[in-house]
């Protein structure tokens, strides 16, 4: 028991002891280690913006039921708490005559003549119900509710709105998010498999570089694990200091991106989204990074080892 | 053990370290079944037989005092006895003082010696040296040959090959000589001679 303690402890010390020695080599496999987990952190937050900017997108979209001016304020609320009830519906709102030119107005608060047309027409703007659907993919059931008969009869013509050249736009959407978080997902797995990659082949040049060494080792009759332990340990210091580097390197990048753009966004990137995402993950996100960083590191020691420890058996 | 180059020297001795495995043949050392060993015996065996190369196969990261105790520390011995035993090692291949210096700073037979005290830091019962003096000038050489004599003296059994018939013919001991693969003459207090193979 004594004995495997002290073999232990050494395996760490020579492993911490390398590390040290080959400083060279050792930046070198970090940098690689550094910029590739950088890479990961960065598309999986990338990807996490664009999910939330196309939620955003997705939830600006909703179904609106014009009501007849004959349809008295109670039916109306009746209706809408009909609505309420549909499994895909996640929020309803009801506006009244009234409340429905007021936001009209507001929404055209810098087209006059369009307000004074509205004012001077004498409310022309229908009693509405805004429907907000759950999963955009599944409006038809709301659509078909929306579309029985004595349902259809309270509505003036052209509603529910979805209709027609909406639709479409609603459909055009729905699946351009659909692809765009696909393509999120895959490009985060192809990312870190190229990045696995990459750290397993420098470690095993790593590796190869000190071949000799693990012949020696072998020769003077070292047990596996006590030539490769040390060199497991020297993998996962080098993940373990490549992870923590991209996780300060993003964070840095953040604290200078929010310093130059206040509050800017770049197209579908909100920058804003994205540093607070971050933060209110970080410690997730740190150790996702240790994580990968020492997993991989170890693990391709450990193969990277393999063929320098065989017996001949022939 | 001597013989022309390719008669098998090197050879015979990776069968005996287990880096080769014979075609035909048995080998038993020290009660030893060679055939029954298994993968995970074969560290177990090599930390029984000290070995000398001549290409020394020092570990270049480390110190001549780490590449003596890393033969200890493979087998699990406390740092307190590592310590007290380096020293004397380093001690009888007159290396006393070059504990830190790392093999690049020594001369060739100063590394062989480190090499010698790595061999048999662990007491074994057989040193096997292959042409340990291959890469080294005359004096050094003579230093390696003095020093593998002392442990020799000390109880343990030498193997040694080469093709320095000075050196055979100084040390009058048993020689083997090979051919083609082949036990072509096996006697005590023997010499040596390039061109007829052995002489009495």
């Amino acid at each position: 028991m004594k004995r495997r303690l002290i073999t232990l402890w050494r395996i760490i010390h020579t492993g911490i002891v390398n590390f040290i020695r080959n400083a060279s080599l050792a930046i070198a496999a970090v940098a690689v280690m550094v910029i590739t987990l950088t890479i990961i952190l960065f598309s999986v937050i990338t990807n996490a913006t664009l999910s939330h900017t196309i939620d955003q997108i997705a939830d600006k979209i909703d179904v609106s039921v014009f009501l007849q001016d004959s349809v008295t304020q109670a039916q109306g609320e009746q209706l809408t708490a009909q609505i309420k009830k549909l499994p895909n519906v996640k929020s309803v709102q009801y506006l009244s005559k009234q409340q429905a030119l007021d936001s009209y107005i507001r929404q055209n608060s810098n087209n006059d003549s369009l307000v004074t047309a509205a004012n001077q027409a004498g409310n022309p703007i229908p009693a509405t119900i805004l429907i907000k659907p759950r999963d955009l993919n599944k409006i038809g059931d709301i659509k078909t509710f929306l579309t029985q008969k004595n349902i259809q009869a309270m509505q003036t013509t052209g509603s529910p709105s979805y209709s027609g050249d909406r639709q479409k736009a609603i459909d055009n959407i729905t699946h351009a998010t659909n692809i765009l978080r696909q393509i999120g997902i895959i490009a985060v797995i192809v990312f870190a498999l190229v990045s696995a990659l990459i750290i397993f082949n420098t470690i095993q040049m790593a590796i190869f570089n000190r071949r000799d060494e693990l012949t020696i080792m072998r020769l003077l009759g070292a047990s596996t694990w006590f030539i490769r332990g040390p060199f497991v340990v020297e993998s996962a210091i080098y993940g373990l200091l490549a992870a923590v580097f991209s996780v300060l390197i993003i964070n840095a990048a953040f604290l200078a991106s929010s310093n130059a753009l206040q509050a800017s966004s770049l197209g579908l990137l909100d920058i804003n989204y994205a540093n607070q995402y971050f933060g209110a993950n970080f410690l997730w996100f740190l150790t996702m990074q240790l994580a990968i960083g020492i997993v991989i590191g170890a693990l391709s020691a450990i193969i990277a080892t393999r063929r320098y420890l065989k017996f001949k058996t022939k | 053990m001597v013989g022309q180059s390719g008669a098998g020297k090197t050879t015979l001795l990776r069968l005996l370290t287990r880096e080769e495995r014979p075609t035909s043949g048995k080998i038993i050392i020290g009660g030893i079944d060679y055939d029954k060993l298994k993968d995970k015996d074969i560290p177990l065996l090599r930390r029984k037989i000290g070995v000398v190369f001549q290409d020394f196969k020092l570990l270049p990261n480390k110190t001549v005092f780490e590449n003596v105790a890393f033969a200890l520390e493979i087998v699990g011995m406390g740092n307190k006895e590592i310590k007290h035993t380096v020293p004397k090692v380093l001690d009888i291949v007159n290396l006393k003082g070059k504990e830190d210096s790392m093999p690049m700073q020594l001369s060739g037979g100063e590394r062989q010696r480190v090499a010698i005290a790595r061999a048999i830091v662990r007491q074994p019962r057989i040193l096997i040296a292959d042409e340990p003096t291959g890469n080294l000038d005359p004096k050094h050489a003579w230093d390696v040959i003095k020093v593998l004599e002392k442990i020799n003296r000390y109880g343990t059994t030498v193997l040694l090959t080469t093709h320095n018939q000075d050196i055979v013919n100084k040390l009058k001991r048993r020689v083997v000589t090979l051919q083609h693969g082949k036990v072509v003459s096996d006697r005590a207090n023997s010499g040596y001679s390039v061109e007829s193979g052995y002489k009495k």
